[in-house]
């Protein structure tokens, strides 16, 4: 029996920490038996819950059972306390059958934690994170399309090349910094070593930015092009102003604004991501509304 | 003929879904026939997968120029437009350079 004390910061550093305590680099669980004790976590962001969340459902798969300790909430200021974050974000209805407290409920800037097959990703982005957008920005469904289809080149990317069909994902506004965060999580086979097929020799940072350029295909379909993850740096980057960071094995790509530029960052991950992290900040106040965006094809 | 993409696929959005279209329109061509290819009830967003399935086949037997006479997109919104337009135009300049 193993226990784990999940980080202070849960975030996109205090991820790695968490993970390198559940998951050996031969990508095998640490223990046949885990306890996770919260007792040490003060803060938990969108990235946080996903990866928490994916790693209940990689050991699940594995049979290695688990438990919580110290899930306690306190009765104030319940609002910054992340263990009512994670309750009322569905987590624990998802992991232990209940909340935790009466009347849990996902918050209003956020979207209740959600683990997504492809085969339904099509339906939960219609009824679920489309509009719940549409919703708190007040805009309609067809202005949404950039996120739309960052996040459909996502899951096609889960399901072309990662070796499994679902994806871990949730999503937060951040009305005061108008922005959305959201975060998706697979424990697939990872962008390096899908890119190890076609260049050995790079490490993992440079085998995602080589993955990120427009042509790169590991060819897991014959019609695999390799645009998928440009077009997502170019939608969210490059047309809405926002940001992306990729993880994925022992790297990291950070894609976002410089003065007019956008620039690409390949650096080193402070430890090990068994799968892919995306992770989109999408600036909200450059999401217009566009009315009928039907419009006429011309070549 | 009038394709219309949802009469065929239950979403524009996998390599399945394309490659449904892409043999469809192919047929069509085969006979001669110009075709409408109609988005008539896709509101969602079409990735760069379905587009490539859909579009890149055709180009690569076809040809350019013979694509734009013989294809017709209707019903579509700015964003297929643009998703069609830029695959397109990027996959024939590519074959293109390759050819050069």
């Amino acid at each position: 029996m193993l226990v784990i004390d999940l980080p202070e910061q849960f975030d996109g550093n205090g991820l790695y920490i968490f993970l390198g305590k559940v998951i050996n680099q031969n990508r095998e669980p640490m223990d046949s038996h885990i306890i996770f004790d919260f007792s040490k976590l003060k803060w938990i962001e969108p990235s946080g819950v996903v990866v928490l969340s994916n790693a209940m459902e990689w050991l699940s798969a594995r049979n290695i059972t688990y438990q919580y300790k110290n899930i306690n909430i306190p009765q104030n200021h319940i609002k910054y306390d992340p263990i009512a974050y994670l309750d009322d974000s569905q987590f624990f209805a998802t992991y232990i059958g209940k909340v935790l407290r009466n009347g849990a409920k996902h918050r209003a800037t956020t979207i209740p934690l959600c683990r997504v097959s492809h085969s339904k990703s099509s339906g939960w982005l219609e009824s679920c994170l489309l509009s719940w957008l549409s919703d708190n920005l007040s805009v309609s469904r067809s202005s949404l399309s950039n996120i739309d289809v960052c996040i459909r080149e996502i899951f096609n990317n889960i399901l072309d090349h990662s070796g499994v069909k679902m994806g871990c994902i949730f999503a937060q506004l951040y009305p005061n910094k108008h922005e959305v965060v959201i975060a998706l999580s697979d424990f697939g086979i990872g962008i390096p070593n899908k890119i190890s097929k076609i260049k050995a020799d790079l490490c993992d940072q440079d085998a995602i930015l080589l993955a990120s350029q427009e042509g790169i295909s590991s060819k897991s379909l014959k019609t695999n092009r390799g645009v998928g993850l440009n077009l997502l740096i170019q939608n969210v980057v490059d047309l809405n102003g926002g940001s992306l960071k990729i993880a994925s094995g022992s790297g990291i790509l950070k894609c976002g604004r410089s003065g007019e530029k956008t620039v690409r960052t390949p650096v080193s991950a402070p430890g090990f991501y068994p799968g892919t992290f995306i992770e989109l900040r999408m600036r909200t106040d450059m999401i217009k509304e566009t009315g009928d965006d039907r419009e006429e094809f011309e070549w | 003929m009038v394709i219309t993409a949802l009469d065929h696929v239950p979403h524009c959005y996998t390599a399945d879904d394309g490659l449904t279209i892409q043999r469809l329109v192919d047929a069509a061509m085969r006979r001669g026939e110009d075709v409408e290819l109609s988005f008539a009830g896709v509101h969602a967003a079409v990735p760069s997968s379905f587009v490539n399935a859909a579009f890149v086949g055709l180009l690569e037997r076809y040809g350019l120029d013979t694509i734009k006479r013989s294809l017709k997109i209707t019903n579509s919104t700015r964003q297929i437009n643009e998703m069609i337009r830029s695959r397109v135009n990027a996959e024939a300049k590519a074959s293109f350079k390759a050819c050069a």
